[in-house]
């Protein structure tokens, strides 16, 4: 193999900054949960956050947290319980060791979003090294801030393209003392709709919501432990009919632990190596049509976040995913693809994107957007 | 007649374009009455392609423009550059568009901030960010700030509400950002956009997301004899578990300032209060809340009020929210900051302030959103007074140098603008301002959106005028 292209495994991001000021075209790891084995792409050298995993500073009464890229997502959340607090963008692939850092670069928010925000509303700090091989900063370490351009939002969802992280801040509230999650068979596709859109309106604060099709409805509450037997009776009232099932404590805290691993979607003994996992953002009112063009495809996959995402296991190619989210007019993250995560459709040109990109990484060491730019990428020597 | 104004006649009318001293005059400041700036026009667009023409005729002659709403800016966002044009957006005021479905509104960038709540209400949803100016500020001028209000803990700032925009950049073309959906794909570009104060360009409409009415709210206010017991019952709120939807200190200065100005009755012998309030379901707010108060039974209040009913919790609010304003009672002039620090260390934090203060003489009255360690230091002074400005200008330096050393942020809603530029070297390295500066550039190379803003680079306007907004002496606005 091309020694150039051995992953990098910096120990500080001083050298991190180095390998990226020696390297022309590089791209940032994690723990690769959400890469396939052995599907790096060959032009780029991999550089890994794995051992950038510290846990740097938390004060539990500040609601804030700092952690270097590649710590685990699973460091974070046993600091957290320790004190009584959470994540409260939910965050999936815990388990499988997905870090932080990878988290925000994919972009990924889990059901339990609905409640307080997704990750876009819990980052506020980050240190990464720009394309120039620069370690810079944005926002700072507290929960209120707005000095500067917000670079914390703009890594969100950048897939690693617009520079190596280094280093998260995080607000982080106290989690619910008590969860107690309800199942619900609503008879159909329709019913199962029409009782999301009504537990949507309703004055409930959920915990999550999610419609795992055709018809079924998990409900999680959270809250006191005082309050929560008034809640459930209420919620059964407001759905008009018993839940098939009551999940507490340990059988709770396992059901959401599956769906955070995406058990539900993927095929018990692993999947084949080009099967895609996708999220899709929805609104609303569109989610009974989409779930009405998926059903009968090549796919498992279920509503989350109160019908504004879809988590999807797809195993056709991206190109017969793209064609198929055409009709609704969708776009999505495959977020574990072979290759590395990537958007589906290619994104459109967008003068916005492009310039900020172009002063972040001007020699293009970092991936490209869409494939299209790639031939103006300078080859890599 | 110049040459960009000839192309700007061929576009605005005469009723529209303002060149004129007499007409100019109302746009020469914004909330940050210190400096004025008189620009070479005024344009005022009826429609997003006046918006656009007007922005491709200042690219084109390379014309300094800023955008404009209300002009409640707290940092000079909305103050003009001198040698180019403002784009006043007030006639682009339309709600397009409320989906009680889909939870989100879309909106021009006039819209008033509370007038999304107002339409959203009819569908039981309101629009959470409620910065203090909501009655006269509009979408657009919150969007670029990013701004806040007193529930940011719990509910975020303006990028959190925001799911998408149509954005002209100041190279004339246009982008979409973001989408109607609460997940994106892809950088977060419209949570990017946020607060860029004005510098990547003008947002032409907005998708809001709404969220329902909580179905209650409990609210209390708690007296301390001083303003380090006031601190620690935070500290206690803060162990308890619960998440409150807003924690306000007001110390005694601002106290007696919101007793003048609209008899809140708040206890005058109070050194500090202290308001919190909770909101959500009804039986796990009721749960809370009771957990909240026997917290702060144990921290010492000289009196707590529970409020009974909607008129009790407006009451409790009307002090804290005229405290601003108010403070213009008190004094002829003050200077108003916005600093950050970490919570925990607000107590030390006010410790030094008055210690500060009692050096320099000049009173500082301190209202804060004590969930988020975001400080209001107001600094009283007599403009009047030999030297006094420049006494309370050196204050308002330090508390804001107090805030960088402890980690906390020169700014936690108003923005850096104009003037807080000197400050952006405190809190960022050569290395940070200079990718700041590129990414800039890269948008907007001929540095004609907003110039002179936020970014540190050259001479600030000197200050001439302190005190109230004239919106605030008339009290139709309060600020935060």
């Amino acid at each position: 193999m091309n020694p150039q292209y051995e992953t990098a495994l910096p120990e500080t991001p001083d050298e991190a900054a180095r390998i990226v000021k020696e390297t022309s075209r590089l791209f940032p790891i994690g723990a690769t949960t959400k890469w396939p084995e052995g599907t790096h792409p060959g032009d780029a050298r991999p550089l890994s956050l794995a051992r950038l995993d510290r846990i740097l500073e938390y004060d539990p009464t500040e609601y804030t947290i700092t952690a270097q890229a590649g710590c685990p997502l699973s460091s974070l959340n046993e600091a957290l319980a320790g004190n009584g607090q959470h994540l409260p963008f939910d965050p999936p692939l815990v388990a499988h060791g997905a870090t932080i850092g990878g988290t925000v670069a994919a972009g990924l928010s889990g059901p339990g979003c609905i409640r307080h925000g997704g990750i876009r509303d819990f980052i506020l700090g980050i240190r990464m090294v720009d394309g120039r091989g620069r370690i810079v900063r944005g926002g700072g370490k507290v929960v209120k801030n707005a000095a500067g351009f917000d670079l914390p939002k703009l890594v969100v969802g950048s897939l690693g393209r617009l520079g190596v992280l280094t280093e998260i801040t995080l607000k982080v509230f106290p989690h619910p003392p008590v969860t107690v999650t309800l199942s619900f068979e609503c008879g159909g596709e329709d019913a199962a709709h029409q009782a999301l859109l009504k537990l949507r309106r309703s004055a409930f604060v959920l915990d999550a919501l999610e419609w795992d099709p055709p018809a079924r409805l998990l409900v999680r509450l959270g809250g006191p432990a005082d309050a929560m037997e008034a809640r459930i009776a209420r919620l059964r009232e407001t759905v008009g009919h018993e839940p098939d099932g009551i999940f507490r404590e340990a059988d709770d805290a396992d059901l959401w632990g599956e769906l955070g691993a995406f058990g539900d979607l993927r095929n018990g003994d692993g999947d084949a190596a080009d099967t895609l996992l996708v999220k899709v953002p929805l609104t609303p009112s569109k989610t009974l049509d989409f779930v009405r063009s998926i059903t009968g495809k090549p796919a498992r996959f279920r509503i989350s976040a109160a019908g504004t995402t879809a988590w999807m296991a797809w195993h056709e190619s991206p190109e017969e995913l793209a064609s198929c989210l055409q009709t609704g007019g969708h776009r999505a993250v495959a977020f574990h693809a072979p290759g590395g995560p990537r958007l589906v459709p290619e994104p459109d040109d967008n003068p916005f994107l492009e310039r900020i990109r172009s002063a972040i990484d001007p020699d293009n060491r970092f991936p490209p957007f869409a494939s299209h730019s790639r031939k103006d990428h300078a080859q890599p020597h | 007649m110049e040459p960009f104004l000839q192309k700007l006649a061929a576009v605005f009318p005469p009723d529209r374009l303002y060149t004129d001293d007499v007409r100019l005059a109302a746009y020469e400041s914004d909330g940050l009455t210190a400096f004025r700036a008189k620009p070479r026009a005024v344009v005022v667009p009826v429609d997003e392609a006046e918006v656009i023409a007007a922005v491709r005729i200042c690219r084109e002659h390379n014309l300094p423009f800023v955008a404009r709403g209300s002009g409640t800016s707290l940092s000079g966002g909305a103050l003009p550059v001198e040698e180019g044009i403002v784009i006043a957006l007030n006639r682009l005021n339309r709600i397009l568009r409320v989906d009680p479905v889909d939870q989100i509104a879309v909106v021009e960038p006039a819209v008033i901030n509370a007038h999304v709540s107002a339409a959203a209400r009819a569908h039981g949803l309101y629009y959470a960010p409620d910065p203090s100016s909501q009655t006269v500020c509009t979408i657009g001028g919150n969007v670029a700030f990013n701004s806040g209000g007193a529930h940011c803990l719990k509910y975020g700032m303006t990028a959190n509400h925001l799911l998408g925009a149509r954005v002209l950049l100041p190279s004339g073309e246009i982008v979409e950002l973001g989408g109607s959906s609460m997940q994106g794909i892809g950088p977060d570009l419209v949570g990017f956009f946020a607060g860029h104060e004005g510098l990547f360009g003008i947002g032409l409409e907005f998708t809001l997301r709404l969220m329902p009415l909580p179905e209650t709210c409990q609210t209390i206010l708690a007296a301390y004899d001083s303003l380090e017991a006031a601190g620690n019952a935070v500290s206690a709120v803060v162990s308890s578990g619960v998440l409150p939807a807003a924690m306000e200190i007001m110390d005694r200065l601002a106290i007696d300032a919101a007793e003048a100005a609209v008899d809140a009755g708040y206890p005058r012998d109070a050194a500090a209060v202290l308001i919190v309030e909770v909101d959500g379901e009804r039986e796990a707010v009721d749960a809370e809340f009771a957990a909240i108060v026997e917290k702060l039974s144990e921290t010492g209040a000289v009196e707590t009020r529970i409020a009974r009913d909607a008129a009790d919790r407006m009451r409790i609010w009307r002090g804290r929210k005229s405290a601003f304003s108010a403070v213009g009672r008190l004094s002829p002039d003050f200077l108003v900051q916005d600093g950050v620090v970490p919570r925990g260390r607000l107590g030390e934090a006010l410790e030094k302030i008055g210690r500060m203060s009692r050096r320099s003489g000049l009173r500082v009255a301190n209202v804060f959103h004590a969930g988020d360690g975001n400080l209001h230091p107001l600094i009283l002074f007599d403009g009047a007074e030999d030297g006094a400005l420049e006494r309370a200008e050196g204050l308002a330096e330090e508390i804001l140098a107090l805030c960088i050393e402890m980690e906390g942020s020169v700014t936690g809603e108003h923005g850096i603008g104009m003037e807080k530029r000197a400050f952006m070297a405190r809190m960022f390295s050569a290395d940070d301002l200079a990718l700041f500066g590129e990414i800039r550039r890269s948008i907007d190379p001929g540095e004609i959106a907003n110039r002179g803003k936020v970014l540190p680079a050259g001479e600030a306007p000197s200050l001439q005028q302190v005190g109230l907004h004239p919106l605030e002496k008339a009290g139709v606005i309060e600020r935060e």
